[in-house]
């Protein structure tokens, strides 16, 4: 089976994060079991990796940490900054996806390929 | 859950103790959790929730840039002798009976002049007495002498720079913390005994089946001190066999993170090194040269519940307070 490349994902560990807060703040677990759910089970986040996007956008001034009422754990929520950043990323992400959907080779032109 | 626990605290040992380890360390440690506890709540077998937690975790190097430890991260798996479980368990066990030798030894020190008492004040056998007294303090040297000898075998500890794992470390702490209860009853008896033993004394000395016995008041204020001393030593000492080990992590990392002691652990100087290294000789040497020059045995044995103070004294002038090593 094939596997998602890490190299690549990487860049948009920050941006699936930061839609899934742009419904409200959540935390840790909560926002990597919704990362799976939403990709049917196709990614699953590391929580290193999760905790490192945590530290660095909060250093950046895209998200906020606060305490859970409740719980001890922490809770993450999205800033303006953040929010501008997003928008900045679904861009790059559009420009991205097009410049390298014209490099794929579709279905038929790879069978195409195949038998010549 | 013990198995993640173990993991996380053994992948987080060697780094350093800051505030962004801690919260790094709690934080995932939550997310492991929430996920294990999810994954059981559907019903998955214990040990495949465990195994999904675990491959899932990802690793260290993904967050040692934004936590400032990517040298410790990188670094060979260190320079450090580990202090195997067995080797854990054996040196407890080694310098539990060792500080009962000390203890004994002490004790057996307090206790010389009784025989010179009972034999020569009482009998007459001035001799016999004398020699009873020499015999007795061999037999409490000779304790010393041997737990100094056998004690050899662990020098390498002291010598070397040594590191515990998580499993050991834990273990040794439950050991210390079952100890507890134990080494309070052991220094509470003993206290009552020494403070009560000039009013015991003096009640036997009241008694009239032993008035024709001289100095008895003497006597048993020796027995009791002596008994008092000998539990005093052995709950403390003992206690170091746990806290040695435990202290072997360096205080500055996570690892070393587990008890308070370490917090407050003394790190002595170069200097203060040598100064302790010949503090119990010079100790017993104080006490047998007062012993003997002035032959107030009643009260020498002073020396020996004074000294401790003097020793956590000494190791507070000669701590090393910007200890980088």
């Amino acid at each position: 089976m094939i596997e998602i490349s890490s190299d690549v994902i990487r860049g948009y560990n920050d941006t699936m994060i930061l839609y899934i807060l742009r419904n409200g703040p959540s935390y840790g677990y909560e926002i990597s079991k919704s990362i799976k759910s939403m990709t049917e089970g196709k990614y699953v986040i590391k929580e290193t990796t999760l905790y490192s996007a945590f530290t660095r956008m909060e250093k950046n001034g895209y998200v906020e940490s606060f305490s859970g009422a409740e719980d001890r754990r922490t809770y993450y929520r999205i800033t303006e900054a953040g929010k501008k950043f997003y928008e900045e990323k679904c861009e790059e992400w559009e420009l991205t996806k097009e410049v390298v959907e014209k490099f794929i080779a579709k279905n038929e032109e790879s069978v195409l390929l195949n038998e010549e | 859950m013990d198995t993640i626990k173990n993991y996380l605290e053994t992948m987080f040992m060697q780094l350093p103790n800051t505030r962004e380890v801690l919260k790094a360390k709690a934080e995932l440690g939550q997310m492991m959790e929430d996920k294990f506890n999810e994954l059981m709540a559907e019903g998955k077998p214990e040990n495949e929730a465990i195994a999904t937690v675990l491959s899932e975790f990802g690793n260290l190097d993904e967050i040692s840039e934004s936590l400032g430890i990517k040298e410790f991260v990188n670094k060979a798996p260190i320079d450090k002798r580990v202090v195997k479980l067995d080797e854990a368990r054996e040196y407890v066990k080694d310098k539990t009976a060792a500080s009962l030798r000390t203890a004994i030894g002490v004790m057996l020190c307090i206790l010389c002049p009784v025989g010179e008492l009972v034999i020569g004040e009482n009998m007459g056998y001035r001799g016999m007495g004398i020699l009873s007294l020499f015999i007795i303090l061999a037999v409490g040297i000779g304790l010393f002498i041997y737990n100094s000898v056998s004690g050899e075998k662990w020098s390498w500890m002291e010598k070397t720079p040594c590191a515990v794992e998580f499993g050991t470390i834990d273990e040794i702490n439950k050991a210390r913390e079952s100890y507890r209860p134990l080494k309070a009853i052991f220094l509470c008896a003993g206290i009552t005994i020494c403070l009560l033993a000039l009013g015991i004394a003096g009640a036997i000395d009241e008694m009239r089946y032993f008035r024709n016995i001289d100095d008895v008041e003497g006597l048993f204020f020796l027995v009791f001190v002596a008994l008092g001393v000998c539990l005093i030593v052995y709950g403390a000492v003992r206690d170091n066999a746990f806290t040695d080990i435990l202290k072997l992590n360096d205080s500055k990392t996570v690892g070393g993170n587990f008890v308070d002691s370490q917090k407050t652990a003394k790190r002595l100087t170069k200097t203060g090194q040598i100064v302790m290294s010949v503090f119990w000789p010079t100790v017993t040497c104080i006490y047998f040269i007062w012993s003997f020059v002035t032959m107030d045995w009643y009260i020498t044995w002073i020396v020996w519940p004074l000294a401790p103070v003097f020793k956590m004294l000494i190791e507070a002038i000669f701590s090393d307070t910007n200890s980088l090593e």
